[in-house]
């Protein structure tokens, strides 16, 4: 991976976040480049979360900056929200819609010009066509995740953040996921930044990455060097464990 | 592809309003009783001036039959033309104003329950196009809400006996209902910024609920040295008790900000219900600038009070207490 000639798509320098006694993040620096599968690993509580909130535009810094696609997260929130898709852990719509209802109003508000093409468009893409006039409601956590990638990726972004994507699925809930971000990484170019527990997930889908502990990166690599450098390890929980032992 | 429009948006998010709205259960109970009670009064209206109009007829008969050959003119006539909708006053300040509140509340608080503030706060919409969505949205239901009562008063006073409405009756009726609408808007607004700066469900409904309380009852007391006869009723008394040193400092203070009072006072003063009767809707307004600008400047500062709180909210984890 030459990181010298490719721009990064997304950077964070000295990124923090202060919540009255809590330092959730502490001098953050990060760079991903275009077309990587990000993974973002680190316990409960490391800050990965308040990392994508940052990125996300959700929330503001109390120091530092950051930017996606070349754009300020928080002088330039319009232009990065044009470029972004976001599907927070526990994806919460309105029950009383409709998934087709749902998705125009999100389809609308992103700007899709034409969102009943689009929409259909997308289910296609996530094979999960004839539920469009089913209430959110009567959706499995499963279902919902996938109605969650839908609005994410209406409108072409150029960037998907994922945060836990696979918490609460079972074991096919959580292949059909990993297909399908590796197809949208594949298929649409799209950069997935994506927070997780599930380390073998990160062994699966991901080029690259980023150990966060108490609101420090202590590492960023791609998977291919990590493997290769803890070569001693059996897997990549124990070079997890390994990293956060050593900080 | 990825062309936003604000304007388009304000539509976008104002139409979702409304069409949420239109869903709720709660909405429909309390627009239901509005306008029910609406067409009570109507009924009432009718009732009583066709009862006293048919004692009067009988007392004619009787008064005849026992020789007077002179009686007194019907009472009816002296009567002003929309004094049937003066119900109406009431209803608005109490179960209108009420009804404002839980519809502004529910507006964001629908959105602060169902978690979708993330996904939305990520779509390339300001925080302003957001609220004015909002608000638009809020406004075009209490219009059609507003309309619907209009329309039921208008067209039931046209039935009532000795009563002949005319086309200024009728412009001003409008106008009472208009400014009915604007009062109310404010208090949706109060709802609607409660909802967005409380952390628990039950604070954003319970602080504006208490503003209600004071503007429509309290304010109203200490701001006219407490005449309570005429505090909901828009007849003007005779006779005003004294002030103390108390009730003179607090008319001179809370007099501007008394809304229920002016409310009261002004849609009387429309309606020709109150004893200055007579006037013009240039007349009253002119009369009341200072109030309708009130009205007008609270009704801004609560838009640009929620599109403030609206900037500043954290949408993560809010998942609102009962």
């Amino acid at each position: 991976m030459n990181t010298t000639t490719i721009k990064p798509i997304i950077t964070a320098h000295a990124l923090t976040k202060q919540y009255k006694d809590t330092l959730a993040l502490d001098s953050l620096d990060l760079n991903i480049n275009k077309g990587e599968i990000f993974g973002f690993l680190g316990h409960n509580g490391a800050g990965k979360t308040t990392t994508v909130s940052i990125l996300t535009t959700l929330i503001a810094p109390t120091a530092g900056n950051a930017t996606v696609c070349g754009f300020d997260t928080q002088k330039e929130s319009i232009e990065v929200q044009k470029r972004i898709g976001y599907l927070p852990e526990n994806v919460k719509f309105y029950d009383s819609l409709t998934a087709y209802e749902n998705l125009e109003y999100l389809a609308k508000l992103s700007g899709v010009k034409n969102p009943k093409e689009k929409i259909h468009e997308v289910l296609v893409f996530l094979e999960f066509t004839g539920i469009e006039n089913k209430k959110l409601g009567e959706f499995s956590k499963g279902m919902r995740q996938r109605i969650g990638i839908a609005q994410a990726i209406l409108h072409d972004p150029e960037v998907l953040f994922l945060d836990e994507p696979t918490s609460g699925l079972d074991p096919m809930g959580i292949k059909k996921l990993r297909d399908i971000i590796i197809k949208l990484n594949k298929e649409k170019g799209m950069t997935i930044f994506m927070n997780t527990h599930l380390l073998s997930e990160v062994a699966k889908t991901c080029t690259t990455i980023g150990v966060l502990n108490q609101g420090k990166l202590i590492y960023c690599d791609s998977l291919a060097h990590t493997m290769e450098r803890f070569h001693d390890e059996s897997s990549l929980e124990e070079i997890y464990f390994t990293l956060g032992e050593k900080h | 592809m990825k062309n936003t429009n604000p304007m388009g948006n304000t539509f976008t998010i104002a139409s979702a309003e409304i069409r949420a709205l239109f869903r709720e259960k709660t909405m429909y109970s309390i627009t239901g009783v509005f306008l029910l009670m609406t067409a009570a009064s109507s009924f009432i209206g009718w009732s009583t001036f066709t009862t006293a109009d048919a004692v009067y007829r009988a007392s004619v008969v009787y008064l005849h039959a026992q020789g007077v050959s002179t009686v007194p003119e019907n009472p009816l006539h002296s009567v002003p033309a929309l004094a049937s909708f003066d119900n109406l006053i009431v209803y608005i300040l109490l179960i209108g104003a009420l009804l404002a509140v839980i519809i502004g509340h529910r507006s964001f608080m629908r959105e602060r329950r169902s978690g979708i503030l993330q996904v939305l706060f990520v779509r390339p919409v300001p925080k302003r196009s957001f609220v004015l969505g909002k608000i638009l949205g809020l406004g075009l239901v209490l219009f059609s809400i507003m309309s619907m009562t209009a329309i039921i008063s208008i067209a039931s006073s046209f039935f009532l006996p000795l009563q002949h409405i005319t086309i200024g009756n009728v412009g001003h009726a409008l106008v009472f209902f208009l400014f009915s609408f604007l009062y109310m808007l404010f208090f949706a607004l109060c709802g609607l910024l409660f909802a967005i700066v409380s952390k628990s469900e039950s604070l954003a409904l319970f602080i504006p609920i208490c503003l209600w309380v004071g503007i429509t009852f309290v304010l109203p007391e200490l701001a006219t040295g407490l005449t309570p006869t005429a505090l909901l009723n828009p007849v003007t008394i005779l006779q005003l008790p004294p002030l103390t040193g108390f009730f003179s400092t607090a008319q001179h203070i809370l007099f501007p900000i008394s809304l229920g009072w002016h409310y009261t006072t002004i849609s009387g003063e429309l309606l020709g219900s109150s004893f200055s009767t007579n006037l013009s809707i240039g007349q009253v307004f002119s009369g009341h600038w200072i109030e309708m600008t009130t009205l007008c400047v609270s009704i801004l500062t609560l838009g640009l009070l929620s599109a403030t709180a609206l900037r500043r909210f954290d949408p993560r984890g809010d998942y609102v207490n009962e």
